[in-house]
């Protein structure tokens, strides 16, 4: 743990102390997870095994969340505070003060308008989503709202709004985020939208990202646009009890200058192991990425998936299949795998191939 | 014409050589026309299979229904004694002909469930049609009353016996559970794996009991004298079809069975196979058998060099006897070819034994498999081995031709 | 994991349109005052039990006629929240602590799996319009007097089950046990009040258990656990600010 967020919980719990003295509603829970990681690199196989404990106590206006993370490989023993905030109300106005999870994610595999980008992806959430910062919440109506949040980061000076509602059953929202430092600065603003047609579930989301860097002297405006599509197919059945398969694809169009960076961070690495340093073309080229997530219900207790990303230039493909199984009420098994098919100067491109294996108990 | 001659007389200098090169070009002949035999009777034997077990000739149905077919719709069905139908038998003279009800369904064994598609057939005249009791494994095919037959793979996966009661669970067309018991009377074991896996048989009148689709069928299926004849007789019935404006039409064989078409169009891309194996087979026999030669003569080429012989003329004679090993091998693959594509054809190989009565390839096969005649694959193999034997000599025989001269009579 | 709660959540939904509001047509309305919950929190558990595996959830639910806010507190799925407004649907994940509006098509169809079927449900609104309900038996069942109900699916009308026979207590007026056939009159499935329980004068099934007559070892169980009736629901629950 670092002093930061030693000092943060500090403050915290002694907040917590003065506030609510009559704390009486709380829930405690956790899960403790184990399991092996196995790398295949140039014909060597490296396993590492790993057990994480997450702990979380949620009381009426405070929340706390830490992981334990002990990795057998680099002897390391983390531990990561996840949440440790309060929650206030005045009047209409809800504010949360300390380390808490930020996401404006909208139900898409990766999202360019987040907070933090690569906050979620592929349905995954990463470590980027917990930050220090204060959020103020205004809700309009039960289906309207406008958030603003600043983070406290030593590296960075960075807030975003948010504006959210519904226009025709429709989920859209409007943000804009600045991150800026002593040398650059990156404002997005975008929106997004959800909602159905038919029985479709379609959604979109449109980008004008702004970076400056002030060392180079360059100013670089770029748009980014994604759309995307979901739906349910049931087969095996022909009348529709049989078993759900979800099918969802999303295709994004970036400019390589600022945009790639943008939409590399907002993957958020998502457990893959590929290294796209060295692999980002430069210039004003359009880039374009395919996602995709297939997902099939085998029965109530295991369902079967895969993600896959595609970049449409060079066909270079990541290939993450999943499986998981709930063995009993608390128990469940998860099985996933990374592949990347690419060449050297491709993309995607990893050497490594990635099998994953736990076991977590939730309690 | 002298250096013609001199290239056929060469041809007989060495004659074992040139005998095993245009041995080699004729095995590769004979391998090729022999598998594209085989594939040319895959093919009409997975299409025959389909039509006997699935397609039939040609089919009539309503246009809505066509295209909605895979999912077996319980709407957009036909009256099951359609006039228009005995007015087509009667135009047309056509005898055989029957008619289904398709619906899906889960099949129960009181444990698990599984998705199939269950067929409701004209108990009397579905053999006229469809020869599913030549696939009968055990028991008895289908007779009126409460009976159903299904495929073996299907009654192995679910535990069925003979003799016991199997459960259809199925929606009727108003949303409404229906289910079916019937008794196990016969399992199938054809040649195809849909079949096997996925159908249950029961008589018409239960499924349109059941289904509350009294009248009602999914399509009529025709079976003709050949199905050379399913294009114009199709056509034909579409014209009476159309005379009367109706929402129905005829679909012949081949667009019925549009996936195994495919199938067999994996067949083309083994022959392509077949074929570059014998362009390599062709030609490093070739290559082989000019370099020696050249290495052989290379005084004589020194000579000839120094009679004033130009590189080209040269070249033209090595060329010439390639052409005649080519021809040699070829009209000899040809006969070979021939008479084994006619055993093929005539006599067939028994597949059964070698798959253990399994279907393969993913192409309904049956027990014995027997080849079929395509006349372009023997002319187009015959110019193929000659024109690969000269394209192979030429490059050796300008490495040849090109020695100079002296070095090459006294290379010893 | 997210899409057997998500089924879960569309039972709850349903439930507020009730179980077992099978009546014959003149006791129905009575029925339906009993056990159609207008507004209510309850407080509920559901099993499903499929030969030696067992699903567990446990949720409380506050609805107030077609909106409702469930949230789910067993262990694997702590936290997670679902708001439902007509035909809108949100979630949210404890985790990742954000809102995301579902597409329109996890809401069909659904309860896979589980022996409740999703039109199982939606049909127990318009019941009377589908099916010519008629007393066949008063008969006592659990030692409680009951009517015995046949309800035949009206000529052309779209419902599930061809036949539903239903014992209702006639006194407390709840359905204690329920038969669901085919046409062909084999029993799909049989739903049985195991326990009921007497909440602000208003008797009500607590404990309901549904068997898959067609397959083994499979059941789903249904538990209330508490019942609060007309409570005092805060102005903006049903709003994506209460999710968070």
């Amino acid at each position: 743990m670092s002093k930061k967020h030693f000092r943060s919980l500090l403050i915290l719990l002694t907040l917590l102390f003065l506030i609510s003295s009559s704390v009486f509603a709380y829930q405690f829970g956790g899960d403790i997870t184990v399991g092996t990681n196995t790398t295949l690199f140039d014909q060597e196989v490296e396993t590492t095994t790993y057990q994480n404990i997450n702990l979380g106590l949620e009381l009426d206006n405070a929340n706390f969340a830490v992981t334990f993370k002990n990795n057998t490989a680099n002897q390391e023993f983390d531990i990561l505070l996840k949440k440790a905030y309060i929650k206030s109300s005045f009047k209409n106005l809800e504010i949360k003060l300390g380390k808490q999870p930020v996401s404006w994610s909208f139900g898409s595999l990766i999202n360019l308008v987040d907070f933090s980008l690569g906050a979620e992806a592929l349905g995954q959430e990463t470590e980027t989503k917990y930050i220090n910062a204060v959020e103020l919440n205004y809700p309009v109506n039960w289906y309207s709202s406008l958030t603003f949040v600043n983070e406290f980061n030593n590296n960075y000076d960075k807030y975003g709004f948010r504006g959210r509602t519904l226009i025709q059953n429709f989920d859209f929202s409007l943000n804009y985020i600045k991150q800026s430092s002593t040398s650059n600065s990156l404002s997005r603003l975008g929106v997004s939208l959800k909602g159905d047609i038919g029985s479709l579930g379609v959604y979109s989301s449109y980008t004008n990202m702004d970076y400056q860097d002030e060392i180079i002297n360059s100013d670089i405006n770029t748009n980014a646009l994604m759309v995307g599509v979901d739906y349910s197919f049931y087969i095996n059945q022909k009348q529709g009890y049989g078993n759900r398969l979800m099918v969802q694809g999303e295709y994004h169009i970036v400019k390589n200058n600022a945009g790639l960076p943008v939409l590399l961070s907002s993957l958020g690495r998502a457990e893959l192991p590929f290294d796209s340093g060295s692999n980002i073309p430069n210039g004003n080229d359009y880039l374009q990425i395919l996602l995709s997530n297939l997902n099939y219900n085998i029965n109530d207790f295991s369902s079967i998936g895969v993600f896959t990303l595609t970049s449409l230039k060079d066909g270079s493909t990541a290939l993450i299949p999943n499986y998981s199984n709930q063995l009993n009420g608390n128990t469940t098994l998860r099985i996933s795998g990374a592949f990347l098919s690419g060449s050297q100067t491709d993309l995607f491109y990893s050497p490594a191939k990635v099998l994953n294996i736990e076991l977590s108990y939730v309690f | 014409m002298f250096l013609t001659k001199m290239a056929l007389k060469n041809l007989a200098r060495n004659k074992k050589r040139t005998i095993i090169t245009a041995l080699v070009i004729s095995l590769g002949i004979v391998i090729f026309l022999v598998s594209d035999s085989l594939i040319v009777g895959m093919e009409e034997i997975s299409i025959d299979n389909n039509i006997n077990l699935l397609t039939s000739h040609l089919q009539i149905m309503d246009k809505n229904y066509w295209d909605n077919k895979e999912e077996l719709p319980l709407n957009n069905l036909l009256d099951d004694n359609l006039l228009v139908v005995n007015q087509i038998k009667e135009e047309l003279d056509i005898e055989k002909s029957t008619k289904r009800l398709y619906f899906p369904a889960n099949i129960n064994n009181g444990r698990e469930e599984y998705p199939i598609s269950v067929i409701g057939v004209e108990v009397n005249t579905d053999s006229e049609v469809f020869k599913l009791e030549q696939y009968l494994l055990e028991g008895q095919s289908l007779k009126n009353g409460n009976n159903a037959v299904i495929g073996k793979k299907l009654a192995n996966l679910m535990g069925f016996e003979l003799g016991e009661y199997i459960t259809l669970l199925f929606k009727t067309k108003e949303g409404t559970f229906n289910t079916i018991e019937a008794e196990l009377v016969g399992t199938l074991d054809t040649s195809h794996p849909e079949i096997n896996e996925y159908h249950v048989y029961i008589p018409l009148q239960d499924a349109q009991n059941a289904l509350g689709l009294d009248g009602k069928v999914s399509r009529y299926f025709f079976r003709l004298e050949g199905k050379e004849e399913s294009i114009p007789v199709t056509n034909e019935i579409n014209s009476i079809l159309n005379r009367k404006s109706s929402n129905i039409k005829a679909y012949n064989w081949e667009k019925l069975s549009e996936d195994i078409l495919a199938m067999t169009r994996q067949g083309n891309i083994e022959n392509l196979i077949m074929l570059i194996v014998i362009i390599i087979l062709a030609a490093v026999g070739v290559i082989n058998i000019v370099i020696l030669s050249v290495l052989e003569r290379l005084e004589e080429i020194g000579m000839m060099k120094a009679l004033g012989l130009k590189m080209r003329e040269i070249v033209y004679i090595f060329v010439i006897e390639s052409a005649g090993i080519g021809l040699l091998g070829s009209a000899v693959g040809i006969i070979i070819g021939f008479i084994g594509v006619y055993l093929l054809t005539n006599i067939g190989i028994d597949v059964g034994s070698i798959t253990g009565g399994e279907t393969t390839f993913g192409i309904p096969i049956i027990d014995r498999l027997y080849g079929g005649w395509r006349p372009n694959a023997f002319i187009f193999i015959f110019f193929f081995g000659i024109i690969t034997s000269v394209l192979a000599s030429i490059l050796p025989a300008r490495w040849g031709a090109k020695k100079d001269p002296v070095k090459a009579i006294y290379h010893k | 994991m997210k899409k057997v709660i998500l089924l879960l959540v569309i039972f709850v939904f349903l439930f507020s349109y009730s179980i077992f509001a099978v009546t014959a047509d003149e006791i129905i309305q009575k029925r339906d005052d009993n056990e159609y919950l207008k507004t209510a929190r309850v407080e509920s558990k559901m099993v499903i039990n499929n030969n030696n595996r067992k699903l567990e959830k446990v949720m409380i639910s506050l609805i107030d006629g077609n909106k409702a806010l469930v949230e789910f507190t067993n262990p694997m799925d702590r936290g997670t929240k679902f708001l439902k407004r007509e035909d809108n649907l949100w979630m949210f994940f404890p985790d990742a602590e954000d809102v995301v509006k579902l597409s329109g098509h996890m809401l069909e169809r659904g309860m896979m799996g589980s022996d409740f079927s999703y039109k199982d449900m939606m049909e127990s609104e318009k019941l009377t319009e589908l099916y010519n309900f008629e007393i066949i038996e008063e008969q006592e069942y659990q030692k409680r007097p009951c009517y015995v109900i046949e309800g035949i699916k009206k000529q052309g009308a779209e419902a599930t089950y061809y036949k539903r026979i239903v014992w209702i207590d006639k006194e407390r007026h709840i359905g204690l046990k329920e038969e669901l056939y085919a046409e062909s009159g084999k029993l799909l499935k049989e739903i049985v009040v195991q326990e009921v329980q007497e909440f602000d004068h208003r008797w009500y099934p607590t404990k309901s258990v549904m068997e898959d007559k067609l397959r083994e070892n499979t059941s789903t169980e249904f538990i209330i656990e508490s019942i609060e009736f007309n409570p005092e629901i805060p102005e903006g629950t049903f709003s994506l600010q209460s999710l968070q």
